[in-house]
């Protein structure tokens, strides 16, 4: 019976010990984590706090922005700040005696291998190294380490450590922002070279036009000659009439981009501009047995414009929907007058716009596929002209399509000046 | 090893029907406002609306205004929490951040290798 006493008596004692080994443990754990920062000194009946005259500066290292570590001479991390812990996404705690290079990506691995060799022999003071860091979060973090030797190198290193992510973007940004720049200038350059281009172009052909007319003038007053002639001499007269119109669409045009085409303003009726328009235009809408309707207010409306342009302006309008629209179709020329504007809608049954195309109708060179099947002749550059010309008048342009096949309607608005 | 919180209830629940009527009474030694001192008091408030919402009472003692209060519960290094109830005793030293540390020293959870 005493036996068994003394037999449950040391398992006390054995359980006892081990407890009060664990809690040995678990207190020196909690002190070389940093968890504790106070001891009781049970023979004193007092408190010790772990303050030291260099608390301000430690709680600057643990409360700054930067990751922050020290090293041992090996590269095992000592201590290491709140923010480091943050950025890996690792406890505080935990890090204390891990080796650092456990949170190096494997590339950066021989970079960090040379810092930590180097700093602790290293005469210049800290230095640097670009590398990735790896926390638990699984994201890489691009960092540059500065890397400093303590008392020496005998007390290992300390390690600030810097986010580059910001600054990797930045880079990169500025390197897209620089290319585009040299591209956008590249454009620019390559527009201004096509502007002129097309000036040139449109001058030089321009000279031969001259002598050709003065001799069809010549042929047509030696009328009338033999019906092969007669023929001969009408489509000469028409075809340099059409080329000399679409020169002067295309001068015109590269005028208007270089800010040099000069309006001659007057007072001058809408009618009158629109009949202009319309004497231009009739050839072509009677070719094609289209029917016009031409609906203007009872009261006259007076305009202050360039009557030549404006009657351009229209006459384009009206010659563009002639063209699209299959022989005997109708087309409507509404006018209006509100609130100081006038509005002139000409408005056909034709073969209409496509959604992608609207955008861009009255871009330079945009032409609709089936504008361009329909090989009506054209540059492309007469809605670019109207456009240009309505806006040099201080009004706008719009326009409108229900799609492919469902006519166009174009807007023109107007300022009305006193 | 990511340390996913725990949801707040399934820790609680599973007490609550191994013990019914557990009440846990917490005390928890600091030294005045020492950082550490302040860090446990907010880690330990949040982890028992958490873990035991309803069925605790924190006993905070100050052992700078206090030093023969921590006569029976062994305290050397503050802050140090102890769990009175349920029985046995446990302690948990430190300010309590690593909560995965602290559950498992509370018995609120399993210790794992």
């Amino acid at each position: 019976m005493s036996g068994k006493t003394t037999r449950s008596h040391r398992r006390n004692e054995t359980q006892e010990l081990r407890e009060r080994l664990e809690r040995a443990e678990a207190t020196l754990q909690a002190l070389a984590s940093g968890e504790v920062d106070a001891v009781l000194v049970a023979e004193a009946d007092r408190v010790f706090t772990l303050e030291r005259p260099d608390l301000p500066y430690r709680l600057a290292v643990e409360q700054m922005l930067h990751p922050a570590v020290t090293l041992t001479e090996e590269g095992t991390i000592i201590y290491a700040n709140r923010r480091f812990a943050e950025q890996l996404g690792v406890l505080q705690a935990e890090l204390a005696g891990k080796p650092l290079a456990d949170f190096v990506s494997a590339a950066s691995r021989p970079a960090f291998e040379a810092l930590v060799r180097d700093v602790c022999s290293s005469e210049r003071g800290t230095i640097q190294a670009d590398i990735t860091l790896e926390g638990e979060s699984g994201a890489p973090l691009p960092v540059r380490l500065g890397a400093a030797p303590l008392r020496g190198g005998a007390l290992g290193s300390c390690v600030v450590v810097t986010d580059l992510t910001m600054q990797l973007h930045y880079e990169e940004l500025s390197r897209t922002q620089d290319a585009l720049r040299a591209s956008e200038q590249q454009l620019r350059d390559a527009d201004r070279r096509k502007d002129e281009f097309l000036a040139t172009l449109a001058h030089e052909l321009r000279n031969p036009l001259l002598p050709m007319r003065s001799a069809v003038e010549l042929l047509l007053a030696k009328r009338p000659l033999a019906p092969e002639l007669d023929w001969a001499c009408g489509v000469l007269d028409r075809q340099v009439r059409l080329m000399g119109r679409l020169l002067d669409d295309l001068l015109d045009v590269s005028s208007i981009a270089h800010h040099r085409l000069q309006l001659r303003m007057e007072r001058v009726a809408l009618s009158t501009v629109l009949e202009a328009a319309l004497e231009t235009s009739k050839p072509l809408l009677d070719a094609a047995g289209h029917t016009l309707v031409l609906a203007l207010p009872a009261e006259p409306i007076d305009l202050q414009a360039d009557p030549l342009r404006l009657s351009q302006v229209f006459g384009n309008l009206l010659n563009n929907a002639a063209k699209y629209t299959e022989a005997g179709g109708r087309i409507e020329v509404v006018a209006s007058q509100d609130d100081g504007y006038v509005t002139v809608s000409i408005k056909d049954s034709g073969i209409g716009i496509s959604d992608e195309m609207l955008p861009r109708i009255f871009e330079i060179f945009t032409q609709g596929k089936q504008a361009i099947r329909r090989a009506q002749g054209g540059l492309g550059i007469g809605l670019s002209l109207v456009k240009g010309l309505v806006e040099l008048h201080g009004g706008t342009i719009e326009a409108r399509s229900d799609g492919p096949g469902q006519g166009s309607e174009f807007i023109v608005r107007l300022p009305v000046k006193a | 090893m990511k340390r996913a919180r725990t949801s707040p209830r399934s820790n609680g629940e599973v007490l609550a029907t191994d013990t019914p009527a557990a009440m846990w009474e917490l005390r928890l030694y600091v030294a005045g406002k020492t950082p550490k001192s302040l860090a446990a008091i907010a880690n330990l408030q949040r982890l028992c609306d958490e873990h035991l919402r309803g069925k605790f009472t924190i006993e905070v003692v100050d052992l700078i205004v206090h030093p023969q209060l921590a006569k029976g519960d062994e305290i050397v290094a503050i802050p140090t929490l102890v769990r009175k109830l349920p029985e046995p005793i446990r302690r948990v030293i430190g300010d309590l951040s690593n909560l995965e540390r602290v559950l498992v020293g509370l018995q609120l959870r399993p210790a794992t290798t």
